[in-house]
């Protein structure tokens, strides 16, 4: 039940993403809503519950978009890792530490995607293109990050509740 | 003298009397002093206050109901002009579409090869890469390596095929390659994809005479886009006398940032060589 939801929220995401955002005007350098997601699952999520979903997600992204394959499924992977280290020694509750750690990833797959393009030949962005895409990016994640770290903690709350629940079994009378 | 009894008969005979007689005087001749005049000065602002009051309490009422009424009727009203403007849009969208598949058509007509119009539906979620997805796949007969243009030039070709969906990587995308020549002087080289939406045509030799706004087309030598379409114009040229290629930044005639359908061209599958005996 919970991977359908995570499916659901993943797939109106990428809607949101490819078909939605693009068609917006002054949004084409939005930076890639999955992030959040990642960084949500990483911090609250047990690891039997993130590792798989993080991993549909990377193969799902990657087969959307023209780059090399693999390379949104690093960039998550690396995500879920850092977000996991920095989670253990930092509470995630902080919404300001979240905005961090979504621009974090913001950063982490920008890199990941210049290193890769850097790989590939000398056909490079231009710094200051690149330099513009990223600055964009982040500026996004400062604009909407906030907004996303007050959602990701009732959804964390709303979550606890129903694990709280499912654990609890079924009411009594229908026992 | 007179017991209180007669006198009281005497009183009430006298006023019956006295208003008999004031009566007859009256009805035959209204009395002309100023105390009427007086009295209706006097009751007239509050009879016209009640009367106003009245009739303000009346009018709202009215009023009320009335606007009950003009509310919704105003509501009713603001929905179909909601309604109307968006059948006017709809309409609008219609028309362009219309107009868009037109140009498409009358281009279709002039391809070596069948076509198949698409639909843009999603855009590749990086920044850095430039591929769409288009609403046609394999049941419709397309499969990698098919070119896709528009009536205003080449739009890319077909990197990856689902049932009924496809990848089309743009040319303005890094990884791709399209052979194509000057028109005005035939100077050949690659159109590569570049950042900001544009292109560079690669290895010009530094001996070949082009200028800026020179169109460039396919050469057709890259066997996926048929010759002579238009992939764009030449739009700066850079050179120092040292260098052994030019290079030159092509403007992509295509406008990508609008790009909502294109015609894949269904060029016959290439013979694959069989068995050497």
């Amino acid at each position: 039940m919970r991977f359908f939801f995570y499916i659901a929220t993943c797939l109106g995401l990428v809607v949101c993403q490819t078909a939605l955002i693009p068609r917006l005007p002054a949004m084409g350098n939005f930076f890639d809503l999955l992030l959040p997601l990642v960084v949500y699952l990483a911090a609250f999520r047990p690891l039997h519950e993130s590792v798989p979903f993080v991993m549909f997600l990377g193969i799902l992204m990657d087969n959307l978009s023209g780059g090399a394959f693999g390379l949104y499924l690093t960039s998550y992977v690396w995500l879920l890792i850092g977000v996991r280290l920095a989670t253990s020694v930092i509470r995630a509750d902080n919404p300001i530490l979240l905005v961090t750690l979504i621009m974090a990833g913001v950063l982490l797959q920008n890199v990941i995607f210049f290193g890769a393009l850097a790989a590939a030949g000398p056909n490079l962005p231009h710094p200051g293109d690149a330099l513009r895409v990223i600055t964009e990016q982040i500026g996004w994640v400062l604009l909407v990050g906030p907004f996303l770290a007050v959602f990701m903690q009732h959804a964390r709350r709303f979550m606890g509740k129903r694990m709280q629940r499912a654990d609890a079994g079924p009411p009594a009378a229908a026992r | 003298m007179f017991s209180k009894k007669t006198v009281l008969i005497f009183a009430g005979i006298l006023l019956i009397t006295v208003n008999i007689i004031f009566l007859t005087i009256t009805i035959r001749r209204p009395p002309s002093f100023g105390l009427g005049r007086v009295m209706i000065a006097f009751a007239a602002p509050f009879q016209d206050l009640a009367s106003r009051a009245v009739k303000g309490v009346r009018e709202t009422w009215r009023n009320y109901f009335s606007l009950v009424s003009v509310a919704e009727e105003n509501q009713r009203l603001k929905q179909l002009l909601g309604q109307a403007a968006e059948d006017s849009i709809l309409q609008r969208e219609l028309e362009l579409e219309n107009k868009r598949l037109r140009d498409l058509l009358a281009f279709q007509r002039s391809l070596p090869h069948p076509a198949i119009a698409a639909q843009i539906i999603a855009k590749d979620p990086s920044a850095w890469f430039n591929t769409v997805i288009i609403d046609k796949g394999a049941a419709d007969g397309l499969r990698k390596g098919l070119p896709a243009v528009t009536s205003r030039g080449i739009a890319g070709q077909v990197v990856e095929v689902s049932a009924h969906q496809s990848k089309l990587m743009l040319i303005i995308d890094r990884n791709s390659a399209v052979d194509a020549l000057v028109q005005r002087t035939r100077a050949r080289g690659i159109v590569k994809g570049a950042e900001r939406d544009d292109c560079y045509l690669d290895y010009v030799m530094h001996e070949d005479e082009m200028r800026v706004g020179d169109g460039v087309v396919s050469s057709g030598f890259d066997g996926v886009y048929p010759k002579g379409l238009l992939i764009g114009t030449v739009a700066a040229i850079n050179f120092q006398g040292s260098d052994f290629f030019k290079e030159v930044r092509v403007t992509p005639s295509v406008d990508f940032d609008t790009l909502e359908e294109v015609l894949v061209i269904l060029k016959p599958t290439p013979r694959v060589p069989t068995d050497r005996k």
